[in-house]
């Protein structure tokens, strides 16, 4: 782990979520922000009110997205991702236990920036995460557009 | 079969010490080595001396340099996402150091990273075990797995 990271996981299977969180504690570089819904997702990010309202917080590195959550789709919150100013460059890697080709090609129609099968044994899921965090810290994030100032601001 | 990954560089040397590099990562992938985007893009098309497409099988995955002669990495992406047979494969995009319009060129393009080369040999062996957790034992599972 090269650079310490930001990483919303929006996950509602609690077998699944503490299976990652505990993987991510195991990675003092990586910090992980765990929510159950997409609407708390909205919420978190400070973009749920009208579109172009700015974030509040500070905008995580890297978003973990189960596509099949209660209420509003993990497909409907990476749109509204894709759709915001402040968001939208943000990698979203889909980790879902879907395996159906209608998710995929609606994740990757909105903007995927990868797609995981999540495995079916914890060990294997707690193996994975190791992955994702190992693999992500070798790569450069794309500044937020609010952080795109002087020169590169046009 | 080992899946196919794709390496495009034009600098001799930076493909010299991705070889010894993958050698010593155990990386589980055939590598095929192109010298610049054109020739990448020519071997994904299927055209000039790669229209063979029983020998010069689609690769799981291009890792490119970004500044190369003749056809760019950005702009190799931007054609890969532009063709339906292509627009999804995975492609990292190497460079020798952070350029921020270039990450945001990266992504807004949908690359699936954007990498600075490690510095160090030992952390580019590292970061083609990274590639070959990610890519090939969990993201390359998913293709295959779909129903």
């Amino acid at each position: 782990m090269q650079k310490r990271r930001l990483v919303l996981v929006v996950e509602n299977d609690e077998a699944d979520g503490l299976c990652i969180e505990q993987a991510f504690s195991r990675h003092s570089e990586a910090q992980c922000v765990r929510l159950r819904t997409a609407e708390d997702a909205l919420s978190h990010l400070g973009i749920d009110a009208q579109p172009g309202s700015t974030a509040p917080r500070a905008l995580p590195d890297l978003i973990l997205l189960d596509l099949v959550l209660p209420g509003s789709s993990g497909t409907e919150l990476l749109r509204r991702l894709r759709q915001n100013e402040m968001t939208k460059h943000i990698p979203v890697v889909a980790l879902t236990s879907s395996r159906k080709t209608t998710d995929r090609e609606a994740a990757y129609q909105w903007g995927v920036t990868s797609y995981l099968l999540k495995p079916a044994r914890a060990v294997d899921l707690s193996r994975m995460i190791d992955a994702v965090v190992n693999y992500w810290s070798f790569c450069e994030i794309p500044e937020s557009p609010a952080a795109l100032t002087g020169p590169l601001r046009r | 079969m080992k899946p196919l990954v794709l390496i495009v560089d034009d600098n001799a040397d930076d493909r010299f010490l991705f070889r010894e590099a993958i050698t010593k990562s155990g990386f589980p992938a055939e590598v095929l080595f192109l010298h610049d985007g054109r020739e990448a893009r020519d071997y994904l098309a299927g055209e000039g001396s790669f229209t063979d497409r029983g020998k010069h099988r689609l690769p799981l995955l291009v890792i490119t340099d970004v500044r190369m002669p003749r056809m760019t990495g950005i702009e190799l992406l931007s054609w890969t996402r532009q063709h339906s047979e292509l627009k999804r494969l995975p492609l990292i995009l190497m460079s020798t150091s952070k350029v921020p319009a270039d990450v945001n060129s990266a992504y807004a393009y949908h690359a699936s990273s954007y990498v600075v080369k490690p510095t160090h040999f030992t952390g580019l062996i590292a970061f083609f075990k990274a590639v070959s957790a990610y890519w090939l034992e969990f993201g390359g599972a998913a293709d295959a797995s779909l129903t």
